[in-house]
């Protein structure tokens, strides 16, 4: 089921100095529980992008459906009931200084007119949820960043919001904050079953929750899938220099050259997904083919549960037997590439 | 010397007395008068300006402007120009309550630019935060920026105050009586210097116990 579906989304941006095309044709489609990151250097047009979805900003043209509703012809009072059920998180927070931990979680629920009693109930419920219930009656002054984004995690929280907006929910704090604050979205999202739309400029934070991923780059989704594909085998290069800032993909040059001028039989790289990246595959080959293999750099990952890695080796041998080792290798499903073929 | 003195004091203390009175009954009235028309408009002034939650350009330029303008006066004239405005409203353009009226339309200017000016502290995020919450443009009012300008306003209406008891030292003019006036009458006209004195003093201590009870309360409110 679709939670989010946009349609041709176009913002332009018209002011004295000219136009600014923000968003260009942008379509998307987020599930119902998963957790969907969107990347991009600043101004990609990530903010106006998410900030579309609830209607802060008005698209140019194009379609924005949340829960099957079409966003873009609500008149300003079913804007109001709709945008409840939208949960939104900032970077800076946004707390009202002059009310409590408490009566700020309480702010969307007397919003939505429900009862006193009623809200005393779910934002004890909330505070508890993120883990500040000895922090009610403290003011947002008084708290820490991290503390701060879990109150604003709470309120976001309290209509039961059937998609949660974050807008680069961790960029204000440090490393080890961000770990925490990731853990609960992911927390969240699991026990609600809670979808959440988030960008980032960090592929740290993709990494870490994102099931799916959308690269964005000058107002157009360039890359867009699943974060274990997508990290795994980038396409676009400004995906690749992303992917890169966290992980390794690509051999280093430096090292590649050299072990390409010395290696006599053929080079290959294997990319490893999943389960797969345990299996003694380099054995089976020395025993299957009768070549030998010569380990010439490697290197293993995780992202969120899965591991992968890669490995560069040399095959020694006859060269069909070589061949025949890269199409087993194939068919296991792993990713070939050839550097350099047998002599 | 210092019994004459005290006798002197005596003998006009009636009149001390119900000056005093004149003067906070004219400043307290005219300032709940002002905050009921000024702090509506500058919320106006507010919400209307360029990228607020009510856009609204040509209110917003209309209303700065005519607000311009009664703050251009000088009050002496005003209290003059006022006068039929004032018997149109009162039934009288003499006393105490007179004066209240163009005390009020002095200071209501005075309050919507300084409400304006706290309201427009208040931080773009926490306002775009709440219409994401799906708020009203009455909730954002209600609950998001008049609490979070709190004490901005309070300081505001402090500074306020104590500006209304200065312009109300004129009311005299148009008989409203209060300490200004008194201390004019004996001070100035009958060189009574005791008189002058004894006003100064009074109203230099009001003036600070205002001052340090808006503080106060300015800072009971601010949660930063
Ligand atoms: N209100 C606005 N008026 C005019 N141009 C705007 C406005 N908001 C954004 N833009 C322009 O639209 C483009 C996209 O901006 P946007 O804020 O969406 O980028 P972003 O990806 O969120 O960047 P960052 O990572 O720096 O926050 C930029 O070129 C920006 O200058
Ligand atoms: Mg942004």
């Amino acid at each position: 089921m679709l939670v989010i579906q946009i349609k041709d989304l176009t913002k332009i941006y018209r002011s004295g100095a000219g136009e600014v095309k923000a968003l260009d044709h942008v379509s998307l489609r987020v599930r119902k529980g998963e957790i969907y990151g969107i990347i991009g250097y600043s101004g990609a047009g990530k903010s106006t992008l998410i900030r579309c979805v609830n209607m802060l900003e008005k698209p140019t043209s194009g379609s924005i459906k949340v829960n099957g509703q079409e966003m873009t012809s609500l008149n300003e009072g079913q804007l109001r009931v709709a945008r409840r059920k939208i949960g939104m998180i900032f970077q800076h927070f946004n707390l009202l200084s002059s009310r409590t931990v408490f009566d700020n979680v309480a702010f969307p629920l007397e919003i939505s007119g429900v009862p006193k009693a009623e809200i005393k109930d779910k934002v004890t419920r909330l505070l508890g949820l993120v883990g500040l219930a000895d922090k009610a009656g403290a003011y947002p002054s008084q708290l820490s960043g991290g503390q701060k984004q879990r109150v604003g995690i709470a309120r976001a929280l309290a209509n039961d919001p059937i998609v949660l907006l974050c807008d680069e929910a961790t960029s204000a704090l440090d490393p080890a904050t961000t770990d925490s604050i990731l853990a609960l979205l992911k927390d969240i999202n699991r026990k609600l079953d809670l979808t959440i739309l988030m960008i980032t400029h960090e592929m740290k934070v993709i990494s870490e929750i994102c099931d799916s991923v959308a690269v964005l780059e000058q107002g157009k989704i360039i890359e867009e899938g699943l974060v274990i594909d997508v990290f795994t085998q980038p396409k676009h290069p400004t995906t690749r220099r992303f992917v890169q800032t966290i992980i390794q993909t690509d051999i280093p040059d430096h090292i590649k050259k050299p072990l390409l001028q010395r290696g006599q039989g053929q080079i290959i790289r294997v990319s490893f997904i999943g389960d797969s990246a345990a299996e003694p595959v380099i054995s089976t080959l020395v025993k299957k083919f009768d070549i030998d293999i010569n380990i010439l750099y490697g290197n293993i990952d995780q992202i969120q549960d899965t591991p992968f890695g890669m490995l560069m080796i040399e095959c020694m041998g006859s060269r069909s037997n070589c061949h025949r080792a890269v199409d087993y290798l194939r068919q296991l499903g792993l990713r070939i590439e050839v550097l350099k073929d047998a002599e | 010397m210092l019994n004459d003195l005290f006798t002197h004091l005596t003998s006009i203390s009636p009149e001390l007395i119900k000056a005093s009175w004149e003067t906070l009954y004219m400043t307290v009235v005219s300032v709940i008068f002002a905050s009921l028309l000024g702090v509506p408009l500058g919320v106006i002034l507010v919400i209307t300006d360029k990228g607020h939650i009510k856009e609204n350009l040509a209110v917003n330029r209309v209303l700065g402007a005519i607000i311009n303008i009664f703050r251009s006066y000088p009050f002496i004239i005003l209290l003059l120009a006022l006068v039929p405005f004032t018997r149109l409203l009162v039934g009288t353009t003499i006393g105490t309550t007179a004066a209240i009226v163009p005390l009020t339309v002095a200071a209501a200017p005075f309050v919507a630019r300084m409400v304006e000016s706290s309201l427009k502290e208040v931080n773009k995020g926490v306002i775009e935060a709440s219409l994401a919450m799906g708020a009203s443009t009455w909730q954002i009012i209600w609950k998001v920026l008049l609490p979070e300008a709190l004490p901005g306003i309070i300081l505001g209406t402090t500074i306020t105050t104590i500006a209304v008891i200065g312009y109300s030292a004129m009311a005299g003019v148009v008989g409203g009586g209060g300490l200004g006036d008194l201390a004019v009458r004996y001070g100035y006209m009958r060189f009574d210097s005791v008189v002058m004195v004894t006003t100064v003093i009074i109203l230099v201590i009001v003036v600070q116990v205002i001052q340090s009870f808006g503080n106060f309360l300015a800072n009971k409110f601010n949660k930063n």
